[in-house]
């Protein structure tokens, strides 16, 4: 059993314990530096952050995809095969669940404009969902690691504050989350119209205050405070989802979340090396690790919709559809492979936390 | 769940199989068809561009209709690019309504009300057509393509309502009892947007003479007499004229003509005239 810290000075416990080295962790998978990125691309004005601005920047926009996006949505399938025994423990989610959502896939392709079109709602509807759970996982991690044990309460608290940016998301008129539930007369009446803008309106102010008055609610509680960090990565998520608009924060989130995503799992892929005794180093693991991960990505969205091309299909509802469901696909594998309750995950947070001084 | 060694390996072989299948299929076909494996893109859109340079506009459509029911992260392109397709292809009732869609999301888009326009002025729509224009200056005054194809379309209205009084008159003169001539000249007369065409006087005798030659049991002839009332400002002959072509068009179940109807009563209420914007 670890044991807790039991008076770190301050200034340690708010910079909390990183993985690698706490520039990359603040930047890469706190979000720092998208939160960077951002901020430049705001003040300059010239790289518009809308589709058309992407528009023009297509040769650029296209490989930063694919190494970030693609890579991210692959890594979470090479790792859940490369973890050892995850087909004995995870049967379902290894054996059965890859044929089963091909086939999904295959039977939306056949009806494109009816199934194919609620495949799309609910990707989009799950994807602020994912990366609120990410934040939940990441800022709870680096607490567990830095030796801050948040409380029952607290970590309830903490997940519906992670959560606000996807009641933000979910609510459009359209096609997603509410606009793909409700029907449109109703979410067009005026009334309803205006209570949606004024819940928009106060999530917004939610999503960058609740954390703050989380992090002083920890701060006094007997776990004493959370690291930086982990304020950070909730609220680099909000930023994506409230600073930026709807579709820009599914392109630029997805690209920072990849980076968030793509780093912590090469951390954790080193750490479930080293583990197994590997004779090779971090280099050489990260490498492998990412260099098959962006394979397997340019496999999965590049040349699998050409599959159904070749079958027949288009390539608009190939290509569409083949997004979507390795995104769901990505979703719900997340949602098994990062449980930090048991397995290596907990041994490698819990690994080398400071002894109290 | 347990599952055994055999199991697990012949599920893990079918997956992968399968995977490594679509992977070999997809650069198969890419390179066959295209010389090349699959491009980096961020959307479909060069798939669009290289159908319509093969010229096969039906495929541009079909493929931007499912866009459009499917990619809700881009609704307002997709809409669009379907709404281009459909008026390239001179399918422009189905332009209309994708420029319709796209309106509901984006009222505001110049370019979009400048093309719904032209296509409603490709239908004869041309008083709507007018109006988004009108619309579309708004938001953007200075815009001197607006302003000309405003101008044109103006211009082209006139023409055809001079052409076509022009047309009823000398109609009429052969047939002088014809419900339906006398009626469309009154209507025209009374309700034409533009004031230079607008002659209510005339259209009430045109009217009246419609009515007499067995007109009065048709909603639509009683409607123009009112309508021709109220454009000379006699809005209580106009509200009792427009009320029994009212009645008569609830009596005779045509659910469109009454709504019209009640419109056009309710602007007497309020002592307006009708103007035709269709």
């Amino acid at each position: 059993m670890s044991q807790v810290p039991a008076a770190r000075p301050l200034t340690s416990s708010l910079a909390g314990r990183s993985f690698v080295h706490p520039v990359v962790d603040y930047l890469l998978v706190g979000g720092g530096l998208s939160l960077i990125v951002i901020a430049v691309i705001a003040v300059r004005g010239s790289f518009q952050l809308s589709f058309s601005g992407f528009g023009e920047n297509v040769s650029l926009m296209a490989p930063l995809i694919l190494l970030t996006n693609s890579a991210h949505f692959a890594s979470s399938t090479v790792r859940l095969y490369t973890k050892p025994g995850a087909t004995q423990e995870m049967p379902g989610l290894t054996l059965l669940f890859p044929i089963v959502a091909l086939a999904l896939l295959t039977l939306c392709i056949f009806e494109p404009e009816s199934l194919g079109g609620h495949l799309q709602s609910l990707q989009m509807t799950w994807s602020p969902f994912h990366y609120a759970a990410q934040a939940y996982g990441l800022s709870v991690m680096y607490s567990m690691h830095s030796g801050c044990r948040l409380g029952t309460v607290d970590k309830k608290l903490l997940r519906w504050v992670c959560l606000l940016p996807f009641f933000l998301a979910i609510i459009q008129p359209t096609g997603t989350g509410i606009g793909w539930l409700l029907p449109a007369s109703f979410l067009n009446e005026p009334d309803v119209t205006r209570a949606l803008l004024a819940t928009r309106q106060i999530i917004s102010i939610l999503i960058f205050a609740t954390p703050l008055l989380l992090f002083a609610k920890v701060w006094r509680s007997a776990s004493g405070p959370m690291p930086l960090i982990s304020l950070l990565v909730i609220v680099t998520n909000g930023v994506w989802w409230a600073a930026l608009t709807y579709r820009d924060a599914f392109v630029w989130a997805t690209v920072f979340h990849g980076v968030q995503y793509l780093a912590i799992v090469c951390i954790f892929h080193v750490r479930d090396q080293r583990a197994a005794n590997s004779p090779h180093g971090a280099l050489y693991h990260v490498l492998r690790f990412y260099g098959i991960s962006a394979l397997l990505g340019y496999g999965l969205f590049n040349l699998l919709p050409y599959a159904y091309v070749f079958a027949g299909f288009g390539f608009v509802e190939s290509m569409l559809l083949v997004v979507a469901a390795i995104n769901i696909h990505h979703f719900v594998v997340d949602a098994f492979i990062w449980r930090l309750s048991r397995g290596s995950n907990r041994l490698i947070v819990d690994a080398a936390v400071p002894l109290p001084g | 769940m347990q599952v055994s060694q055999r199991t697990r390996t012949a599920a893990l072989a079918a997956s992968a199989g399968l995977l490594i299948a679509g992977f070999g299929l997809g650069a198969w076909q890419s390179l066959s068809v295209d010389g090349r494996l699959p491009r980096l893109a961020l959307s479909y859109n060069w798939w669009m561009k290289e159908l319509a340079a093969k010229g096969d506009l039906e495929r541009v459509i079909e493929q931007r209709r499912i866009a459009a029911a499917i990619d809700h992260n881009s609704s307002v392109p997709a809409l669009q690019g379907l709404a281009a397709a459909l008026q390239q292809a001179g399918r422009s009732e189905e332009a209309i309504e994708a420029f319709e869609r796209v309106l509901a999301l984006i009222p505001n888009s110049v370019d979009t009300l400048n093309n719904y326009a032209a296509a409603l002025s490709g239908l004869g729509r041309h008083s709507a057509a007018i109006a988004h224009l009108e619309r579309a200056l708004e938001l953007e005054p200075d815009s001197e393509l607006l302003r000309e194809n405003l101008e044109v379309l103006v211009r082209h209205r006139r023409e055809l309502a001079h052409t076509r009084l022009a047309q009823l008159r000398a109609a009429l003169e052969e047939s002088p009892g014809s419900v339906p001539i006398a009626n469309e000249l009154a209507w025209i007369l009374a309700t034409h947007p533009d004031a230079d065409i607008r002659q209510p006087d005339e259209a009430i005798g045109f009217a009246m003479t419609a009515t007499q030659t067995g007109g009065d049991r048709d909603a639509s002839v009683l409607d123009t007499l009112a309508c021709s009332y109220a454009a000379v400002g006699r809005f209580a002959e106009a509200l009792a004229t427009g009320r029994a072509a009212l009645a008569l068009a609830i009596r005779g179940n045509d659910a469109d003509l009454t709504a019209e109807l009640r419109s056009h009563v309710a602007r007497f209420e309020r002592g307006l005239p009708v103007i035709d914007s269709g």
